[in-house]
């Protein structure tokens, strides 16, 4: 089936899709109704992320709560030469669910009550804890062309919330090689993903 | 800054921008971060892939009842340090103390019988921290709830007040005549026993009450909810405590009153 092209400049009214940056800008006005509609945009976005860090739905939403709640509360520091909405919102959003998996092993129910993750996953089960199923096709593709050692690294830091202190506990190998692997595998990523500022 | 300091720096960015660092490590990268532009420059392009493996997952759709809280919290909290030219905040209504009537002045003629006494204290609801609780209201009437307080905290006429609960907490009016309708935001306001509820009134001038529901659960749970009918000019919002389920007529004093004018 053909599809037909049709030009129609609609009147600004029906025009009713913003862009994120300027739902933003309206927001640190304090409308709320632009509020609405960003967090209609990025929600699930934001919510997968937290889950896939935290597991827990419940928590996950806290979560997601407290990272719009911080979005309204600063949304005039936002600068959009320092990058996208989407990408101020997806950083503040991995922050927190880090941050809630820091403090949950604090009150160590973590692994007993929450299950966040399996805290002596030994070497063995490492490559299971970082099977990650990504929708998209490009990220993916970049992952695999790390090295096995980046990968496992980046994966366990950034999906599970490790710490590099964790890491390095989970992959046998000393901080400061994590450290390394960690700067080099986002490197790697960065290249393959031909992302520049 | 001397080559082994900026190496030692820039051997930190990719644990920094997956948020893998402790918050010491975090604090002296930050502060040196302002030394080094190579490690600036390469924190904002590492935190760009950082977000595109987070763009990489599934989305999931929170529940509906996530955002009716939220659009609640949003109402009623301040934002941060607007830049000068967007000073002005026209949604922002800040309460007025001078407009506080936390206590009527005796003209309503069941105010006069005591403040009911000896209810139980306890932490009811928070509207900073709105805990993830399961409700039994659907997510549409959800939704409907949650625009009809947009549409009171959109309305041009908008406005807020403060005020003390007698029976414990505080709480917050919030009303527009062009929506004919207000809310109300309650903070720490005591449970009362499982036989009794809170009970929502519209009070005209001469001292006539009509009933606008009862405070359910699920609004006790979020902070927050909108009274039943309509509001009119000169209305004054209460509450009364009263026997589970609502009267026809209040029979208590109002543990709150808020003049709408």
């Amino acid at each position: 089936m053909s599809k037909i092209e049709t030009k129609v400049t609609l009147p600004q009214v029906f025009d009713d899709k913003k862009s994120q940056q300027d739902l933003l800008e309206d927001i640190a006005l304090g409308n709320q109704s632009s509020f609405g509609e960003l967090y209609d945009q990025l929600s699930s976005k934001v919510f997968g992320l937290i889950l896939k860090v935290l597991r827990d739905r419940a928590q996950s939403e806290e979560v997601t709560q407290e990272v719009f709640i911080e979005v309204w509360q600063n949304a005039s520091n936002y600068n959009p030469q320092k990058g996208s909405a989407s990408t101020w919102i997806m950083t503040i959003s991995h922050r927190k669910a880090v941050d809630r998996v820091r403090s949950s092993q604090a009150s160590h129910d973590r692994d007993t009550k929450i299950g966040i993750r399996d805290y002596v996953a030994d070497y063995n089960n490492v490559e299971e804890t970082v099977q990650v199923n990504l929708e998209n096709q490009k990220v993916n593709e970049a992952l695999q062309r790390l090295t096995e050692f980046q990968r496992q690294a980046v994966t366990l830091s950034y999906y599970k919330g490790y710490s590099h202190k964790e890491v390095a506990e989970t992959l046998k190998v000393p901080v400061g090689t994590v450290k390394t692997r960690l700067r080099d595998g986002m490197i790697r990523l960065r290249d393959e993903l031909g992302v520049t500022s | 800054m001397s080559d082994i300091k900026n190496d030692n720096l820039l051997n930190l960015t990719g644990a920094y921008v997956l948020h893998a660092l402790s918050q010491d490590e975090v604090e002296y990268f930050e502060k040196e971060l302002a030394n080094s532009e190579q490690a600036r420059n390469e924190v904002v392009e590492l935190s760009d892939t950082a977000v595109m493996l987070g763009l990489a997952i599934e989305p999931v759709k929170p529940s509906d009842k996530l955002k009716a809280n939220l659009m609640a919290q949003v109402a009623v909290t301040p934002q941060l340090e607007a830049k000068p030219e967007v000073s002005a905040v026209p949604n922002l209504i800040v309460v007025s103390e001078a407009k506080t009537k936390a206590t009527v002045e005796a003209k309503k003629r069941w105010f006069q019988k005591p403040i009911l006494a000896g209810i139980p204290v306890a932490i009811a609801a928070s509207m900073i921290v709105v805990a993830a609780v399961s409700g039994n209201v659907s997510g549409v009437q959800q939704q409907t709830e949650a625009n009809n307080l947009a549409s009171i905290s959109e309305a041009s006429d908008n406005q807020k007040v403060n005020a003390t609960v007698q029976t414990g907490g505080t709480a917050t009016v919030m009303w527009s005549e062009e929506a004919k309708s207000s809310a109300v935001f309650l903070h720490d306001i005591a449970e009362i026993p499982s036989d009794k509820d809170y009970e929502l009134w519209y009070i005209s001038p001469d001292g006539t009450a009509r009933a606008a529901g009862i405070l359910s659960e699920d609004s006790l749970n979020r902070g927050w909810q909108v009274l039943d009918g309509q509001m009119q000019e000169g209305d004054t919002v209460g509450v009364t405590v009263e026997q589970a389920g609502g009267v026809q007529q209040p029979t208590t004093s109002p543990v709150l009153l808020v003049e709408t004018v």
